[in-house]
C-alpha cells in the first residue's frame, strides 16, 4: 500500500512539475518549430514576390519582401512570349506517365514478389533492388544512346520509360502487400477466380493507400526531373518546366522576375499534388524506409 | 500443366514487365557503360579500346581527386547536419503540441520543390552585395555581408545548407515513423526511474531510433555523392574546383570534354564508392543485438 | 570524294527522275524507296551530265515540284522570340528559292549544344544543319562529322572575299571550307558616358590602350569616393568565361592560343600580363560582389550604371539596354591596343552535317541563311552580317542607320578576331579555374596557369589530329 501511494505521489509531482515546465518547453518547441518553418518557407515567399517586381525595383535595398507596385508583367511575358502551357503540358504527361508506369508494373510485380510462389523470386527481387544504388550518372551516357538508337530522343517516352525503369515502386508495393493476410486471397482463389481478377479486384483496391502514397511519391519525382529530359530531348516543344527555367536562367541572362515567375509555375502544381496527398506522401516515405 | 507450374508461370507474367523494363533502361545500360570504360571514345568517331588505363588514369588526375575531396566534403557536411535537422524537427514535431503538424508540412515544403527552381531561388539567396537576400537580411540586423559564391571557404558549404535544407523534411518523416513506433511506457518508465528527460531520450529513445538513423544516414550519403543540378546551375564547379563535385566532373567529361571512356570509369567509381560507404555505414550502425 | 559528289547530286537527278515520271504525290516514304532501288543507275547518268546541264536543271526543278523533303536545322536561342525572326525567313525562302524544302528549326539550348551534338552524332542521327560556333566546328571538324562545302562553293560560284576577315578566317580548317558565317557577333566594349562626364573625364574619348584603360577607371573610382556618382569603374565575374574576361586582354598582350610547337599559351608572358590585367581590374576597379557571380548580371548592372566601363560584350547589349534601361547615355567604346589590337570575333555558322541526307537541299538553305536571308536575321537579332555585300545594306537600313551606337560599333568590326582549334571549348573549361584560382587568391597567376597550361598540354593538344594553332 504504501508503496502504491509513493508511486502516485511522485506521479503527481511530476505532473505538476511537468505542467510548469509545459508552458516554458512548448514556448521553447514553438520558437524552433517556427524558425524551421519560416527557413523553408522564406525562399519560396522571395521567389513569389520577386515573381510580382518590375526589373528596375529588384535590386532596392532594404529588400521589398511584398512588392510596393507589384506587376503581372513577368507572368504576361512567360504565358504571352513563351511556350509555358506547353512545357506545363509536357511536364504534366511526364508526371502522370511515370507514375502510371511505376504504379501498374510495380505492383504487379511487388504483388508477385510478395505473394506468389515461383522459383528463383528472390534472386530476382534481390537483383532488381540493387537497381536502387545505381547512381543515375552510370546510365546517361548509354541511355541516351539507347533511346536514340529506339528513335526516341525527343519524345514523351523517352523521357518516361527510363525514369519508370527503377525498382522503387516495386519494392514499395511488395513491403506494403506482405503485409495482407494470405487467408484473404487465398479465399478468393478458392472461389476460382484467376490470378490476375484476385490481384485486379482485390489487391489493388486493397493497396489503395501504398498505390497514393507510392503515386506521388514518384509523380513529385518526376514533375522535378531535371538531368534525363535535359540530356534526352533537344526539340522546344518538348521541354519540360524544370528544363524552360534552367535555359531561362542560362539563356536570357538577368530576367529574373521571369525567372521567378517561371519557377513559381513549376512549383505551384508541385505544392498542390502535395498537400492534396501530403498523409499519402509521408506513409509512402515511411513504408519505404522503415519497414524495410 | 501442373498447377503449381502454373502458378509459377503466372508470378513470371506478373514480374514481366516490370523486369523487362529494368533490363532495358537499367541493367543493359549499366553493362554498356562498363564496356564504354574501356575504351577512349569522343562520341562522335571510333572508339578505340584501351583496357583498364582510363581507370588508372585517374591515379593521376588531379581535377578527379579534387572533385573527389569535393564531394567527401559535401558528403562530410551534409550527412550529419542533415540528419540532426531531421531528428531535431522529428523529436519537436512529435511533442504533440497543437498544430505541430503544420510545422511538419511547411518544413516539407522544399522537399517537394525541383532542384532547378532551388538553385534558381538560392542563387538570387547568395549573390553578392546587396542584392542578395542573405546580404540583406545580415546588413538589416547589423552584420557585414559576404560573397558566398566567389569564396573557396563558403560556396562549398553555402551549396551544402541548399542540400541539408531541402532535405531535411524528408528524413524527418522518417524519423517521425521511428519515433511513433517506439512506445511511450517505455520512455515514461525511465522517467519514473528517476532519469531527466535527456537522459531518457539519450539512453532510451536514441537506441531504439538507432535503425532510423542507419538508414537515414545511408540514404543522405547516396544523394550527397549524387549532388548535380545545383552544382550545374549555380557554381560551375568553381570558384576552382571548390565545388567541383564527382557528378559535376563526370557530365562535363562526357559531354563537353567528350572523353566518354573516361567518364564511365569515374561513374563506376562513383558507384562503387556509394555501394562501400553504405556497406561501411550498415555495419557501423547495425542495431546492437 | 567521287562519292561524296555522287551523294550530293542525287537529289537533283531524284528530282529529275520524278518530274519525267508521273509519280506526283508520293510521300516523303515512297520518295526515299523510289531512291534507294534507283541509285546505281542514277549516279551512271550523272557523271555523262556536263556540270552547265545540271545547273539548268536544278533552276527548273525548283520550279513548284510535288516532292517535299523536311530539313532539320538547330539553331541557339538568341532571344525569347526565335521564332517570330525565323518563320517569315522561312517563308520567304520557300517563296523565293524553294518551295519543296520544309525547314524545321529546333531550338537547342546553348548550354547544351556540344552534348547534343555530340549526342546526335554518337547515335547517328544528326540535324541537317546547324548554328555551330567557332568554337565548336575544327573540333567536329576533325573527327569528320561536318560536310567538306568546296564543292557547293566552286558548283555556285560563291565569292568567298565577300566575308570581312574575321569571318573569313573563322570558314576553313585543314585547306577546306566547312562553314558559311551567317551572324557576326563581335564583340566591342561599352562606357557609360554619364559617369565618364561626372568624374571629370571628356565623354567623346574612350581608353585606346591598356594605360589610358588604367587612368580612366581610376579616375572613375575617384569620382565614385568623391561621391560624384556611384559607380564602379570596371566590372569582374569571378565565375564568368575565359571568353569574356580573359580574350580581350589575353589577345591583346600578344598572346597565341598554342605555341608554334603545339602547347598551349596561357601561361606565355602574355598569359602573365592579361592576369595581372584582370587583377588590377578586379582589385582596383570593380564591386568586390562581382566575385561570386557567374556574370549573368552584368549586363543589367551596365544597364543599372553599377559600373562605368564593360569590356568585351555583344552587340545584342545594345539593343537590351535600349529596350530595359532606356536613357542611357552610353557608347562602344574604341578597341584596345597592347601589343596588338584585339577584340573577340564571335561568329556564328552554317555547316552540313555528314551525316546529313539531304546535303542539296541543306546547301540552298544555308546559302539563304548566309546570303539574301542574311541581313533580316541579323537585323532582327541585333548583330551584324559578316558580308560587305550585307553590310552595305546593313548600314542603310532605317532601324540601324537612325541608330549611332550601332553605327560606332560596325568601326570595330575589323578588330573581331577569330580563335580556333580542336577542343577549343575544352581549353576554356581548364583556363577558368585557373580564372578563379588567381582572382580570389588561391594560386598566384603563374601557378594556376602552368597547371592550366600542363592540363591542356596533356589532356586536349595531340588527342585531335592537326590540332594547331589557327
Amino acid at each position: 500500500m504504501a508503496e502504491i501511494t509513493q508511486a502516485v505521489r511522485i506521479r503527481d509531482r511530476s505532473w505538476v512539475q511537468r505542467r510548469v515546465r509545459f508552458g516554458a518547453r512548448a514556448a521553447a518547441v514553438y520558437l524552433v518549430l517556427i524558425l524551421m518553418g519560416i527557413t523553408s518557407l522564406l525562399p519560396f515567399f522571395w521567389m513569389l514576390s520577386t515573381s510580382f517586381k518590375e526589373t528596375e525595383t529588384l535590386f532596392e535595398y532594404p529588400p521589398q519582401f511584398i512588392p510596393a507596385e507589384p506587376t503581372l508583367a513577368n507572368y504576361a511575358f512567360l504565358f504571352n512570349r513563351t511556350n509555358i502551357l506547353r512545357y506545363t503540358l509536357n511536364t504534366a504527361i511526364v508526371t502522370l506517365g511515370t507514375a502510371a508506369t511505376v504504379i501498374i508494373f510495380g505492383s504487379m510485380a511487388g504483388y508477385a514478389f510478395a505473394k506468389l510462389k515461383f522459383p528463383g523470386r528472390n534472386y530476382i527481387f534481390f537483383g532488381l533492388l540493387g537497381g536502387l544504388m545505381v547512381p543515375f550518372e552510370v546510365l546517361i551516357i548509354p541511355l541516351f544512346v539507347l533511346i536514340v538508337r529506339m528513335n526516341m530522343a525527343n519524345t514523351l517516352q523517352g523521357i518516361i520509360f527510363p525514369m519508370a525503369a527503377g525498382p522503387f515502386g516495386i519494392f514499395v508495393m511488395r513491403q506494403y502487400l506482405l503485409s495482407i493476410p494470405d487467408e484473404l486471397l487465398d479465399a478468393a482463389r478458392v472461389d476460382g477466380a484467376k490470378e490476375f481478377t484476385v490481384f485486379w479486384r482485390i489487391v489493388m483496391p486493397m493497396s489503395k493507400p501504398a498505390i497514393a502514397a507510392l503515386g506521388t511519391l514518384i509523380a513529385i519525382g518526376a514533375w522535378n526531373s531535371f538531368i534525363w529530359p535535359l540530356v534526352v530531348t533537344s526539340r522546344e516543344e518538348m521541354r519540360v518546366l524544370t528544363l524552360a527555367i534552367s535555359i531561362l536562367q542560362l539563356e536570357y541572362r538577368g530576367l529574373y522576375g521571369t525567372m521567378m515567375a517561371a519557377a513559381t509555375v513549376a512549383f505551384v502544381p508541385a505544392l498542390i499534388i502535395f498537400l492534396l496527398f501530403q498523409r499519402y506522401f509521408v506513409q509512402g516515405i515511411a513504408l519505404s524506409g522503415i519497414k524495410g | 500443366m501442373r498447377r503449381s507450374q502454373r502458378r509459377a508461370l503466372t508470378g513470371y507474367l506478373f514480374v514481366l514487365p516490370a523486369v523487362l523494363l529494368f533490363l532495358m533502361f537499367l541493367a543493359i545500360p549499366l553493362l554498356y557503360s562498363a564496356g564504354i570504360s574501356l575504351f577512349r571514345w569522343t562520341g562522335m568517331s571510333e572508339a578505340t579500346f584501351v583496357g583498364l588505363s582510363n581507370y588508372s588514369r585517374l591515379l593521376t588526375d588531379r581535377v578527379f581527386w579534387l572533385s573527389m575531396k569535393a564531394t567527401a566534403v559535401y558528403a562530410v557536411m551534409v550527412i550529419p547536419a542533415t540528419t540532426a535537422a531531421a531528428l531535431l524537427a522529428a523529436i519537436f514535431v512529435n511533442q504533440g503540441l497543437r498544430g505541430t503538424n503544420v510545422f511538419r508540412s511547411l518544413i516539407f515544403i522544399p522537399v517537394i520543390t525541383s532542384s532547378v527552381v532551388i538553385a534558381v531561388v538560392w542563387n538570387f539567396i547568395y549573390q553578392g552585395g546587396e542584392v542578395g537576400l542573405l546580404n540583406a537580411i545580415l546588413r538589416l540586423v547589423g552584420l557585414p555581408g559576404h560573397i558566398w559564391m566567389g569564396d573557396m571557404l563558403t560556396a562549398l558549404p553555402a551549396i551544402a545548407v541548399i542540400g541539408v535544407w531541402s532535405r531535411f523534411g524528408w528524413f524527418s518523416v522518417l524519423f517521425l515513423a521511428g519515433l511513433q513506433d517506439i512506445p511511450v511506457e517505455q520512455r515514461e518508465a525511465a522517467e519514473i526511474d528517476g532519469a531527466s528527460e535527456w537522459q531518457a531520450f539519450w539512453h532510451v529513445t536514441l537506441p531504439l531510433l538507432r535503425p532510423t538513423i542507419a538508414l537515414v544516414m545511408v540514404l543522405a550519403a547516396i544523394q550527397s555523392f549524387q549532388v548535380f543540378d545545383v552544382v550545374f546551375i549555380m557554381t560551375e564547379g568553381g570558384p576552382y574546383y571548390s565545388t567541383h563535385v564527382l557528378g559535376y566532373y563526370i557530365w562535363t567529361e562526357a559531354f563537353r570534354g567528350l572523353r566518354m571512356g573516361y567518364a564511365s570509369a569515374m561513374s563506376y567509381v562513383l558507384f562503387g564508392s556509394i555501394m562501400i560507404i553504405t556497406f561501411i555505414q550498415l555495419r557501423i550502425l547495425r542495431p546492437a543485438t | 570524294m567521287s562519292s561524296e559528289r555522287g551523294n550530293g547530286r542525287q537529289t537533283i537527278t531524284r528530282r529529275r527522275l520524278l518530274k519525267g515520271s508521273a509519280i506526283a504525290g508520293l510521300g516523303v516514304v515512297g520518295l526515299a524507296a523510289i531512291a534507294g532501288c534507283g541509285e546505281t543507275q542514277i549516279v551512271e547518268v550523272i557523271k555523262e551530265v556536263p556540270v552547265e546541264v545540271i545547273k539548268i536543271e536544278t533552276v527548273i526543278v525548283e520550279k513548284p515540284a510535288v516532292q517535299k523533303v523536311t530539313i532539320l536545322d538547330w539553331v541557339h536561342p538568341l532571344s525569347a522570340e526565335d521564332m517570330a525572326v525565323f518563320q517569315p525567313l522561312i517563308d520567304r525562302f520557300n517563296r523565293d528559292v524553294n518551295p519543296n524544302i520544309e525547314i524545321r528549326i529546333d531550338i537547342v539550348p546553348w548550354s547544351n549544344r556540344i552534348q547534343k551534338t555530340m549526342g546526335a552524332v554518337a547515335a547517328g542521327a544528326p540535324p541537317d544543319t546547324a548554328y555551330v560556333n567557332v568554337d565548336e566546328f575544327t573540333t567536329y571538324v576533325v573527327q569528320d562529322v561536318l560536310e567538306p562545302l568546296d564543292e557547293f562553293v566552286k558548283k555556285d560560284n560563291v565569292d568567298l572575299d565577300d566575308w570581312l576577315p574575321g569571318p573569313r578566317s573563322g570558314m576553313d580548317w585543314e585547306g577546306k571550307i566547312y562553314e558559311l558565317p551567317h551572324l557576326f557577333a563581335f564583340r566591342v566594349a561599352y562606357y557609360n558616358k554619364t559617369i565618364w562626364e561626372k568624374s571629370g573625364l571628356d565623354p567623346a574619348k574612350s581608353p585606346t590602350t591598356w594605360k589610358e584603360h588604367t587612368e580612366m577607371l581610376t579616375a572613375i573610382m575617384a569620382g565614385k569616393e568623391s561621391g560624384a556618382h556611384d559607380a564602379y569603374g570596371g566590372v569582374y565575374a569571378g565565375l564568368g568565361g575565359p571568353v569574356s574576361y580573359w580574350n580581350p586582354y589575353f589577345y591583346q598582350a600578344g598572346g597565341s592560343l598554342l605555341t608554334e610547337d603545339g602547347k598551349s599559351g596561357y601561361n606565355s608572358e602574355a598569359g602573365l600580363a592579361a592576369a595581372d590585367k584582370i587583377l588590377e581590374v578586379v582589385e582596383n576597379f570593380s564591386d568586390p560582389a562581382g566575385k561570386g557571380s557567374n556574370g549573368n548580371d552584368t549586363r543589367s548592372g551596365f544597364g543599372q550604371e553599377r559600373f562605368a566601363y564593360h569590356i568585351n560584350d555583344e552587340l545584342s547589349l545594345i539593343r537590351l539596354i535600349e529596350k530595359d534601361y532606356a536613357g542611357i547615355n552610353f557608347d562602344v567604346a574604341e578597341t584596345m591596343t597592347g601589343k596588338v589590337k584585339w577584340t573577340h570575333g564571335g561568329l556564328g555558322c552554317k555547316c552540313i552535317f555528314a551525316g546529313s541526307k539531304l546535303k542539296d537541299a541543306t546547301w540552298e538553305w544555308i546559302q539563304f541563311m548566309a546570303g539574301e536571308g542574311n541581313l533580316e536575321y541579323n537585323i532582327a537579332f541585333g548583330f551584324v552580317p559578316p558580308r560587305k555585300s550585307n553590310i552595305a545594306k546593313y548600314v542603310i537600313d532605317p532601324d540601324v542607320a537612325a541608330n549611332p551606337v550601332k553605327i560606332r560599333a560596325l568601326k570595330e568590326a575589323e578588330f573581331g578576331r577569330v580563335e580556333k582549334a580542336p577542343g577549343l571549348w575544352d581549353m576554356w573549361d581548364v583556363l577558368k579555374p585557373a580564372m578563379q584560382a588567381f582572382v580570389i587568391g588561391e594560386k598566384t597567376p603563374k601557378e594556376a596557369l602552368d597547371e592550366a597550361a600542363d592540363k591542356i598540354d596533356k589532356d586536349i593538344v595531340g588527342r585531335y589530329r592537326g590540332a594547331t594553332t589557327g
